[in-house]
């Protein structure tokens, strides 16, 4: 299973003993970037069996271009409508984080954008924990929506806490109140393409 | 008034049970049984409504608090609605991690 998890987990003890419990083998730390000065200085602990990456969030879409390290995933933040087309539109190796608003900010058009540019789309699963009335009724839209037009998606908990993560089992079976099958779901997880 | 012998549920009208292990990685309440079944229910009832958390039966066989794992029992239909609803649940008892889920009870 792959994740994506704040950079703040990382001082939580023990932290590798439950990642690898939960059979995290790739982890991908992410730092959000409010500023072009925050992109220096991170640096990855080293661990013995899970395998770290970094990442960049990215508030707004400007910053793309302030992003010179190469292997880095690069998420910009959606939540607007401006927000959402910025990530979908920009040519760089970029990818849309949680596309959820305070309101219905993702439509057919964004993502037929999202398929002709072959971009991924990273939902926060603990979204759904936190603003879970708006969560719910977005994400029953937008998932329905991707999948029929077979674009990739990832899940994603974006933990801060040890107590944000997600056994992949659950999720799996979480995501089917989504209309995505186990297997769908699975590969999603894994890190794989649809077919 | 004559006595008849109560007859047996046949088998194929009786609900299949399926076993489901749970383990709880650093657990934010104790381990009682009557706390995790509330916690159970409710989450299941948030996820899937009250008449499927009735349907789905969820007993809870045995809790062992040293190695902080649950075996619960529950109808074999609802079984992914469970499974699903846990992610509710983490809220309050903390991360779970679901070890196995087998159809009798000598599997686990």
């Amino acid at each position: 299973m792959i994740d994506i998890v704040s950079e703040k987990l990382l001082e939580e003890d023990n932290i590798e003993k439950t990642l690898l419990e939960l059979n995290i083998d790739k982890l991908y730390v992410c730092r959000t970037i409010d500023k072009k000065e925050e992109l220096s200085g991170f640096t990855l602990p080293i661990f013995e069996k899970v395998c770290l990456n970094k990442s960049y969030l990215l508030k707004s879409p400007a910053l793309l271009s302030s992003v010179k390290e190469k292997g880095v995933l690069t998420l910009i933040a959606g939540g607007s409508l401006n927000a959402n087309a910025a990530a979908l539109t920009s040519k760089a190796d970029a990818s849309l984080f949680n596309p959820i608003g305070s309101e219905l900010c993702f439509d057919e058009g964004l993502a037929e954008l999202a398929r002709q540019n072959k971009k991924t789309i990273y939902f926060n699963v603990n979204e759904i924990r936190v603003n879970q009335h708006k969560a719910i009724r977005q994400m029953q839209f937008i998932i329905p929506l991707l999948k029929s037009k077979g674009i990739e998606m990832r899940f994603v908990t974006f933990a801060k806490k040890v107590n944000e993560l997600v056994d992949q089992t659950i999720l799996e079976c979480f995501l089917e109140n989504f209309w995505l099958e186990k297997t769908t779901s699975a590969r999603f997880l894994e890190g794989g393409s649809i077919k | 008034m004559r006595k008849t012998k109560l007859g047996v549920i046949r088998p194929t009208l009786r609900h299949k049970k399926r076993y489901i292990l749970l383990k709880l990685i650093n657990p934010m309440v104790t381990m009682e049984q009557k706390k995790l079944f509330s916690v159970f229910t409710l989450s299941m009832q948030k996820a899937s409504g009250v008449f499927a958390q009735v349907d789905a039966n969820i007993t809870i066989l045995d809790i062992d608090s040293k190695s902080k794992t649950i075996l619960i029992r529950l109808n074999k239909e609802y079984i992914d609605e469970f499974t699903g609803s846990l992610f509710f649940a983490q809220n309050e008892i903390g991360l779970i991690k679901v070890l196995e889920i087998k159809s009798t009870i000598k599997g686990i």
